[in-house]
Formats: C-alpha cells, structure tokens, sequence
C-alpha cells in the first residue's frame, strides 16, 4: 500500500474493512477495494487483446473479464512480474560463512516495509521473485513475493521457498582471497576463480547423490535436482551460461544422478546478458533465461554484452525468456521500460508483455495465481494512460488482490 | 552548603520526613503538600499529613518529588569492555564483571534524576550475556538480571557466523532446543530475556521466536515498535523504548504514543553513556507532545521501567517499603523547563540540595 | 593497394573518424528531403512534405515544394522529419568537464571540447543537432559555454554559437558549504566593481588613454557635453560613473567576460542544486543586472523555488532526472513530484537534459513528459524549439522553417516513441549521419562486434557493507570524465 496522504488511506483502509463496499477504481481511493475496472485496452496476457474491455473483481480475484466496459483508463495489463528483481537483497540476506547454504531461506530477511516494495508497485510490478544476495555459489531459498498488500511478508508470498538460487561467474567469488594475509577471515578458504565456482555446484551436486552433505543441504538440494524446486542460477556471460548448461548436462547423463531421479533440475539463467550468443544451447536443453536490464551502450556487468535485439533473437530461436528491470521503478529504467527496449530491438509487443507478465509467473510456478487476467487468478492489474511499454505511456494506478494500491492519476 | 551536608546524614540515618508541594506516588497518582518519610534508606509512609514522633526532621521542599529514574538499556560503566564480536554466543558472560563502578557517566545520570540503570552488553553477538542492574551511586542490584538475545542486524558480522537473518534464526534456534545455564533459565522463564531488535522485521521474527517458545521479557531497540502495538500487546512481552534511534523524531513519538494506546508495558531505554540523561525525560516528554496520557509517559520512566529492569518490588514508585530513591524536581519532571534539584538513593543525597 | 592502407595506422584513424560521414552525398549544402511526416515545431505538422536546403539554410517546408534539379535528394516517405533535438545544456563532450580555478570567467570550453568524443557520436544517433556545452559545476564562475553541433573535425568547425554564456554556480560543490559559495559569488562581483573602479580612477589621475579613447570615439575631450564614451550599460545595481574615460583595451581579458555579463551582453547559466540556491542565483544577477540573460540551470529540489523563478522570468534547463522523491516524515513512505509539470503548471519557460546515469536522451525525456500528463506540444519544445529559443538561438535551429539552419533529422517512427531510430541526420544541408552505415549502431541493436572492439562492462554492483543496500546511482552533476569505449 503506497498512501500519498497517510490519512486518507487508513480512512480509506477502515472504509474497506467496515463496510466492504467495492466500488469501481477511481482516482483517490487507495486501500479500497475495486469490484470492476474498464479500459479501451484489456490485455489479458495471454495474446489476447479486449477492446473496450471490463475486468470484474471479488475476494481479491478475477471474476470475468469481459468487452463491452466504459473506458476508465486507456490499458489495463496483468501487474507485471519480475524475476530478477533483487528486492530485499541486503547483504544479511545471505550467509556466507559457507559457500554452500541452499537450506537457508532469504524469507527471514525481506521487509515488508522496505521502500522498494513500494517503488516496484508504483513501476506496475506487482509479483517478484526475492532472491538472495549473489555473494554466494548456492545462496538459498527464494521467494515468489507481491510487491504489496498486507505488511506482512508471509501474508504477500505467492510461493514460499520455491525456488533455489546461485550463482556462476564472478559474484560469488568477488570477495573471497587466497589463503594467505587474513587466515582467520572465511573468505580465505572461499572459491577465488571461476573453475572454483563451478567446482563448488558441481561438488554440491555429487555430495547430494553421495550422501555425504548434512540433512538440510542435502534435502534442499535433493528437491533442486528432482525439479521440485526452480534453481534460479545467475549467469551473464557466454562462459558462464555454458558453464550452467553443461552442469546440468551432467547430472542428466550420468548414472549416479538419474538412477536416483536427480536428473530434472529446472534450472532458469538469470541475468543471461548473453544468452543471444548461443541460443541454440539453452533451446536443446529447454532452460528459459532472464535478461538482465538494457544499457545504452549494451555493455552490462562481468563483461557481458546485450544487444538489443537480445530478447527478439531468443525468441526466434524458441528459447523462453523473460525480462528483469533488477529491481528499478525509476521511469528511465522499470520493467515497462526494458519491455520497450526490446521491442526496439524488434520483439514485438505482445511477446513483449508477456516477458514481462505470464512467462517468468510460469517459471517459477506461479501461473495459478498471477501473470495473466483469467478467470480466478488474483486481480493483480496494472493501468495504464496510454499503449504500454511506450515511453509516453506509464502505469497510472497499480491493482493487487483486487485492492487499489496506488493512485498516480490526477 | 553546610545544611546540604547535614541533610546527607540526616536522610542517611535516623528518620527524615519530606514535604513537597507535589508528590507523585505513581504516574497516576499524586498528593498535593504530600509527606514522605524516609528511614535507613527506605520509604517508611507516604502521606498528606504524616504524624511524626518529635525530633523528625522536616525538610520543606519546593517542587514535585518523584521516584528517581529508571533508564534501560544503557552501556554505562562498561564502554567497550562489553564487546566481543569475535564469538556468535556467549551466554554466560555477564556484563556486571566488566561494571566500572566508579565510572564518571553515573554522576551523570544521577545529576538527570536516573537512579537505577539496566546495564546491557553490547548486541554485537546473538546471545551476548546477562544485563546488569545498578543504583547510579555506582551499587549493584542484580548481576544477571536478563539475558540479552539479539535479532538484530548488529549480531551479524562479515567475518564470522552467521552473516545473515536466516542464519542467525537458525543458530538462536539450535541454541534454544538444547539449552543450559542461563539459557536453560531463560527457557523456563527465570531469567527474562531481552529480544535485541533494530528493525521492524527484526521485532517481528524476536515476537514469533518468543511465542513459539514461551518466552518472557521485553522487546529493546526497534524505535518504530510503536507501528507493531497490536501484534506486541498480543505477545505479552514489553517494550524498552529506544529513543531518537531512527532519526525521525516525529514519527517514533506517534509510534510510542501508539504502545501506550495498545496497553503494552514500555519503558524509555536510553544509550547512555552515548547519549546524555536528558535524552530520557526529552524523549518522553516528546511522546507526551504527540498524545501520550500523561501517566504513561510518568510510568515510562519509573514504575513501568522499574518492573522490566526486575526492581518492581524496590524501585519506581513512591511507596512504604521501597528503596528511598527520591527526585525533587523544580516542577513537573515531564516539563523540559524542569530540572532536578535534588537526588537521594538510597536515602542519601547525590545531587544537588534543598534550601 | 588496399592492404597497405589498411596497415597504416593513420589510415584507420581517419577511416574511424569519418565512418558516419557519408562521402558521396557531402556537398554544398544543398538537398532536399522528402519524409511522410514533418514535425516543424512551427505550426502544424506536414504530410508528405518536403524540405529544401540551400547553402546550408532551410529554405522551403511545404507539402509541395519544388526541388533544383541539381540538388541531392532524401527522399523517405515512410520516415518522419523534424528539426532535431537541442541539448540546452550539459557537461560532456569535453576533456574534462571541470576546471579547479573557481573564478575563471576568461576560460572557455573552446579549448576542452574534443570533436572525437564519441560522446557526439552518440548525440548524432540521439537525434540531437545542437549541443549547449558548459564547464562542470565545481566552480564559482566558470568559462564561457559554447553551442556546437555534434558533427566536424574542429571546434570552430562544430560551433553554433560561440560565447553562448557564462557558467556561474551558486548551488554548494563538493567540500564546500553553500555560504561559502554565496560569499564567493558575491565576491567575485564586487572584485569586478572594484577592479573596475581602481581602472577608472588610474585613468582619472592623468593617464593619457582617456584621451585617446575619446579621440577613437571621435570626441572632444575637453567638451562637456561629450561625455558619450565606454558608459556601462546593463541594470546593475551599482553603476560606475563617469566610467567611459576607460579606454578600449584597458580592461584586463580575465575581467573582461564578468564586464560584459554585468553590461548585459553575454547569457549566463546559474546552476542551482537545490530551492535554497535559487534565491542566491536571482539575487546576484538582479544585484548584478543579468537577470534578463539569466538561465537557471536546476538540481535537485529547485523547483520549490517555481514562484520565485516564474515572477522572475527567467527560463530554466531542468535536472536530468525529472522526479524527485521524498519521504514523508511521519510514515515514511515516499512521495514523487514530476518536476517538469511544476514548471509547466507556473508557465516558466524550460528545456529538458539528456539523463547521462542511464543514458535515457531527450527524446526519452520528453516521452515521459507525455506519460505524465504534458501535452505533446509543450514536450516536444522542451527539447527542440523551446530550448533553442532559451539558448537564443530561436532563430536557427529548433524548428523546420525558411532561414533556419539546414538542420533535419529523420525517424523511422514518431520521435517519441520506443520503437523509432534516427535513420538520418542533415545538418547544414549534409548528411552528416546515415544509420545503414553506423558499426556501432549495429552493434548496438544487433551485437554484431566490430573488429578490435574492447571489452569493457559496467562497474559491479557496489554494496554498502553497513545498511546492506545497493549504493545509489552516481548523480547527474556531469562532473565526471568522458568514457571511450
């Protein structure tokens, strides 16, 4: 809940619970529950477009979504999803006393009423994947959060420690020194290359086939190989990438690994800058990535470069994909804004939308409940005052569980 | 100076008798041209008119007379011998054999109407020992008086166990299913516990650890606890009120005053000897200026505190039998413009003196 | 033939420096462009219109204007044309923005501005033709700014306007406390006036050049009613009198640009970082008499200060980042505020910056205008015709009419919209931009290397090790120096 006057929104807030009269989205009724909301444009995030369309709401979730409606906004569009948001990645959302510590959740660290929340709802995104800070090889589990409603972190989880994260590459081995000068720091004895990192998934991996890691690492990771959880894995080189598919490669092929069913990680490469490089190996092996946020010059971190027509040549080449702002709401770099620099790269817009809605709930499993307008998922809509994605276009008023939580309009 | 000398030994031995304009018993409860008297240290009757055996010294005292002060949550006397980050637990450590007793920082205290002082180790690990409790003359009252248990962020450290929340729950978790000692008395409500916490989040994860578990005590730090009143109250735990710890004045007053609606026990903490005395009467005065009772406020910084620092039988009220801890203040003590005159614990005159 | 060419170094040099000049169509400046849409940001849009340069100038925009046979022709009806985006004012493009001098008015970024930044590159494929080049803000009173074009080989060969204004700063810099730079603005005048002042008695106390001034002007000294000479003019509030006794050339050259400012004829630009700094900013100049060629330059929360600047009259060049943030002191929540709209709402004249954190340029800017409620009109002025008219170059670029310079740029789309790139940029009557022929553009769009391109990514994600946060993004200020890639 985003109040721009504190006290209209706690009237507004005992007006929704007292008397529970849902009203339709006017401006100024933050807090309030909405029973139907129209626009000239419902994208329902699914490919299908309703013109003149009527979205109607109860309990939080979507009844109907209909033609035929007035036009209270220009566009409404599912509330977007971002799964490479970095909300709440505090450094204490990580624990880095041991480069493996997948039993951990970052649940315990994500604040509800941490500002970015509030600064993610206002860009339109209204469902993240948390993550743990990248500053280890295994991080932890992960959380498919709403970026408002309730102040309680538990009370907003779509899907609680669902998804594992890691990461490939530099980050997690950024701090970390040789042996020698401070031997009493645990970075000391911490991977210091790339061929360290990769050595310690790899060394989870088979120690989880072995048995011979401790009963939670070795639950957690047993899951993770099994696909009953996401491994989300950061990786934003080429190397890297490739690095990622081979490891999965690896416990796919052999004996120890699939005679124990821990052949089906669903591994999903965030930050994939360079996907675009070599799409045809994550297309052979079905793993979706996440791009990281466009640059102006298309250099991005570790190296990594990201042309523009990134996410279009991943589509041509049938890899999944989905689109990340990490984290940003400011107008020049939120989720709506990487949607319309990839479609200037030539993806076109309904692809667009759904990178930014019903492609990344799928991944992480959350398409029961969010990332498109059907018929009993949650009312989580995002209006818009012009096209979407447009840069002279922006979210106006953002809708979760079927409350008004924002208001921009005048 | 010669009548405040014998004043000292007066109050000290035989039977003297204090008459104030003001007295206040409790926050609540007052006695205009009240009567206290006062023998070997302690409070012996408190009346409007006290009939007193001939010889009884009567001391006329101009302004309001309260119990003495009782801030929590303070460092006093231990500055930087209490820390140790070294280590994630300590939980036998006690921060009273680190107390300086003749530590500078209590005349301090004693000259802003503070008499007794929970004394807390530094939270920079998650179970950094017991709290201390002492009178501001510099005497002991309870060498483990609570056992500190820290949720905060400030237990974690980047160069040992745990560096993070989930981490840290764990550990607090591993160290409560086996407990021994002090931990083991914590556990079976002895020994109450003192939930370190700076954040919201991190209030709310002490509350869900407390309830699980059954555990006692109170809730210090987290300047915003005020935000979470409702879910306190329903804990049963207290609150010490961490005052100006988030920089936005305003809005931890409304948060304070917000505890006082909810019916949670609080008392003000102060982070002496970083922050002065003053800050103690400052800050609940301020919760006063936003919509505090009065009486609450009052109770804050005595009765109230009194009871979380565990002196609910000696200290914060002005009552037959308690330890004779005694302000005389200009006027009212929630008034900044008010100021000490006069402070006793004890029976004996610390600060200041009555003309 | 060619191999050896290719191992020269200096062969390559010049094939990097003149890869956007497009060899076969350069000429004489005379072209004719022919688009589907002409925005002319004067009077409505054509369709299917057509616009003739010759020597370099617009000299018809017409749906059905007639071209020479002998002049090239541009002719893209699915492109849209119009007149280009104006920077109104930034810190790139030079050597190094800032100068550690604090009162250095005899500077000028003349001799900063380095043609082969590809920071004017990238200005190009912005769809930017004109540039307000202006010193850093670490100053008290800066060089002289100069307008340039982001295509030539020289500076003289890319200037618009040379001695385009003054940079004063009155907002506080690093290490400085805003008093002292108030202390030191003010200062700085009066030494002005005072130097001025000792100028003039020197020649009072029988120094002959009074006499030769007067001859030069053709008067009798002797007369009295002769007295027109070197008066000061401008409205200042202090005035020398009997000032034109002072010869021409007396005036030391490191006095001479704070006299002319203070005479009223060169622009200044007061950079502001904050409401509080504004005050200061209308004050000197008002004390100082250059309130009318004032532009304030705004940071921060300035735009409190909109009543102030609107009763002032004083156009204003906005901060590269449009909304500002606040927390609410009693629930500490944020609120924004779209600066852009506070102005519009007062009628204050503005210009929009390029936002240099992410790159976002004008065209962006002004989009977003849009999304927040400006009409289209008032957006695209910001950065096209209002912006020129603030850099008083109304007159030359900006707009799509007869007389101005031959300045076109062609998008494959509307200007403001995420899928349209700038094809072509005429300026002058050249093509000076073609994108079919831009390596780094593609690259850019399709990630195609060019050979011998270096590696080099983005810094790392730096985070404070106390709160756990992520550091916020390096600020706008400019005061940063040019990346090549």
């Amino acid at each position: 809940m985003i109040p721009r006057q504190a006290n209209l929104a706690i009237a507004a807030c005992a007006a929704a619970i007292l008397c529970a009269a849902p009203a339709h989205a006017e401006k100024g009724k933050v807090g309030q529950k909405v029973s139907s909301v129209s626009a000239r444009k419902v994208y329902v995030g699914t490919g299908k477009v309703l013109e003149g369309g009527v979205v109607s709401i109860s309990d939080g979730k979507i009844d109907s979504v209909s033609g035929g409606g007035s036009e209270e906004v220009f566009a409404i569009t599912p509330g977007l999803v971002d799964l490479g948001a970095r909300a709440g990645a505090i450094l204490w959302s990580v624990e880095q006393s041991n480069e493996v510590t997948a039993r951990l959740s970052n649940g315990e660290a994500l604040d509800p009423w941490g500002l970015e929340w509030d600064r993610l709802a206002r860009s339109g995104v209204t469902t993240v994947l948390a993550t743990p800070l990248d500053q280890n090889v295994v991080g932890g589990l992960s959380q498919v959060v709403k970026t408002a409603g309730a102040d309680s972190i538990a009370a907003r989880t779509v899907r609680k420690d669902s998804v594992l994260r890691g990461a490939m590459g530099q980050q997690p081995s950024q701090r970390n020194s040789p042996a020698f000068g401070r031997p009493t720091d645990f970075y000391a004895r911490r991977p210091t290359t790339r061929m360290g990192v990769e050595w310690e998934w790899r060394s989870a991996f088979h120690k989880t086939a072995l048995g011979q890691n401790e009963g939670g690492e070795r639950e957690t990771l047993t899951k993770a190989l099994k696909g009953e959880l996401v491994l989300s894995i950061a990786a934003w080189t080429t190397q890297d990438i490739r690095t990622t598919v081979y490891a999965v490669e690896e416990v796919k092929q052999k004996e120890l690994f699939r005679s124990q069913g821990l052949d089906k990680p669903r591994v999903v490469i965030d930050a994939a800058a360079e996907a675009w490089k070599e799409p045809q190996l994550l297309a052979r092996n079905q793993i979706p990535v996440v791009l990281p946020p466009f640059t102006a010059t298309g250099r991005t971190r570790e190296g990594a470069f990201l042309p523009r027509n990134a996410a279009e040549e991943l589509r041509k080449a049938g890899v999944v994909f989905a689109l990340s702002a990490h984290g940003s709401g400011a107008y020049d770099s939120n989720l709506a804004t990487q949607a319309g620099a990839a479609m200037s790269g030539g993806l076109p817009f309904d692809e667009a939308l759904k990178a930014v809605t019903s492609t990344p709930a799928r991944l992480v499993g959350a398409e029961a409940r969010v990332g498109s307008l059907e018929e009993g998922k949650d009312a989580d809509l995002a209006l818009w005052n012009g096209e979407p994605f447009e840069p002279t276009s922006r979210v106006v008023a953002v809708i979760v569980d079927g409350v008004l939580v924002w208001d921009g309009r005048d | 100076m010669m009548l405040a000398t014998f004043l000292v030994l007066a109050l000290g031995g035989g039977d003297v008798a204090l008459r104030a304009d003001k007295v206040w018993i409790d926050g609540s409860t007052s006695i205009d041209k009240g009567m206290v008297l006062v023998r070997d240290g302690r409070i012996v009757d408190v009346a409007a008119k006290l009939e007193l055996d001939e010889g009884v010294q009567v001391l006329e005292c101009q302004g309001h007379l309260t119990a003495g002060l009782v801030a929590l949550g303070t460092k006093v006397g231990v500055a930087g011998a209490a820390l140790d980050p070294t280590r994630a637990a300590m939980p036998e450590a006690r921060v009273a054999h680190a107390l300086r007793r003749d530590d500078p920082a209590f005349a301090f205290l004693r000259a802003q109407g503070i008499t007794s002082v929970v004394v807390s180790p530094e939270a920079a690990k998650l179970v950094p020992g017991a709290t201390a409790v002492a009178k501001t003359s510099g005497a002991l009252v309870s060498d483990r008086a609570h056992l500190s248990v820290v949720f905060g962020a400030s237990a974690l450290s980047l160069n040992r166990e745990p560096t993070s929340y989930a981490r840290q729950g764990e550990m607090l978790s591993e160290l409560f299913a086996k407990p021994e000692g002090a931990l083991l008395a914590a556990k079976r409500g002895q020994l109450p516990i003192l939930f370190e916490v700076q954040s919201k989040p991190e209030l709310r994860r002490a509350i869900e650890f407390a309830r699980e578990r059954k555990l006692t005590g109170a809730l210090s730090g987290a300047p915003l606890a005020g935000e979470l009143a409702k879910e306190i109250a329903e804990s049963k735990l207290a609150v010490v009120v961490d005052a100006g710890g988030a920089g936005e004045p305003r809005r931890e007053a409304l948060a304070t005053v917000e505890l006082a609606k909810a019916g949670v026990p609080f008392g003000f903490g102060l982070d002496a000897p970083r922050n002065p005395g003053q800050n103690l009467r400052l800050v609940a005065a301020l919760a006063v200026g936003h919509g505090m009772p009065r009486a609450a406020a009052h109770d804050g910084l005595t009765k109230a505190a009194a009871s979380i620092a565990g002196l609910s039988e000696r200290a914060g009220v002005v009552k037959a039998g308690f330890d004779a801890d005694l302000v005389l203040w200009s006027g009212d003590p929630l008034e900044l413009s008010s100021a000490p005159k006069a402070v006793w614990i004890e029976g004996a005159l610390v600060h200041g003196e009555v003309r | 033939m060619s191999m050896k060419q290719h191992i020269l170094p200096g062969a390559l040099a010049c094939a990097a420096l003149s890869l956007l000049s497009v060899d076969a169509l350069a000429g004489d400046g005379k072209i004719a462009i022919k688009a589907g849409r002409v925005i002319t940001m004067n009077g409505a849009e054509i369709k299917d219109g057509v616009i003739v340069i010759e020597d370099g100038r617009i000299k018809e925009v017409a749906a059905g204007a007639a071209t020479r046979w002998d002049s090239e022709l541009l002719d893209h009806p699915e492109l849209t044309a119009f007149p280009g985006f104006v920077e109104a004012h930034t810190n790139r493009g030079m050597d190094r923005p800032n100068e550690n001098i604090e009162v250095a008015p005899f500077l000028d970024v003349r001799d900063s501005i380095d043609p082969i930044n590809f920071y004017f590159e990238d200005s190009l494929r912005q769809g930017i033709v004109a540039l307000n080049i202006q010193q850093g803000p670490m100053c008290v009173v800066g060089a002289q700014g100069r307008v340039v074009r982001p295509f030539g080989m020289t500076v003289e060969d890319m200037t618009i306007k040379p001695d385009a204004g003054l940079k004063i700063v009155a907002g506080s810099r690093m290490g400085r406390s805003r008093a002292t730079q108030a202390m030191m603005l003010r200062k700085s005048f009066a030494d002005v006036e005072r130097y001025l002042a000792k100028l003039m008695q020197d020649e009072k106390d029988g120094k002959d050049a009074a006499k030769r001034e007067a001859l030069f002007q053709g008067r009798d000294p002797e007369k009295p009613e002769n007295k027109e000479g070197r008066a000061m003019e401008g409205v200042a509030k202090w005035k020398l009198s009997g000032f034109e006794i002072v010869g021409r050339g007396l005036v030391d050259k490191k006095q001479e640009p704070m006299l002319r400012l203070v005479e009223g004829k060169l622009m200044a630009f007061v950079q502001c970082d904050g409401a509080a700094s504004v005050h200061l900013a209308l004050e000197v100049a008002r004390h100082n008499g250059f309130l009318a060629n004032t532009v304030l330059v705004l940071d921060g929360d300035s735009f409190k200060a909109v009543d102030a600047i609107a009763e002032a009259g004083v156009p204003v060049v906005l901060g590269p980042n449009m909304v500002w943030t606040e927390r609410d002191p009693l629930n500490g929540k944020e609120n924004e505020t779209f600066i852009p709209s506070v102005f519009a709402g007062k009628k204050v004249r503005f210009a929009l910056q390029s936002l240099n954190s992410t790159s976002q340029s004008l065209w962006f800017q002004a989009a977003t205008c849009v999304s927040y409620g400006l009409d289209r009109e008032t957006a695209m002025a910001s950065v096209t015709s209002t912006a020129a008219d603030i850099l008083r170059l109304g007159k030359r670029v900006g707009r799509l009419a007869p007389g101005f310079d031959g300045n076109v740029v062609l998008a494959s789309g509307d200007p403001l919209s995420a899928t349209a790139r700038v094809e072509y940029v005429v300026l002058d009557g050249e093509v000076v931009y073609d994108r079919s022929k831009d390596p780094r553009a593609k690259q850019l769009l399709e990630g195609v290397e060019q050979l011998g391109a270096a590696q080099q990514g983005l810094p790392d994600e730096e985070v404070d090790p106390h709160s756990g946060q992520k550091k916020p993004a390096k600020n706008d200020k400019g005061d940063k120096t040019e990346k090549k890639d």
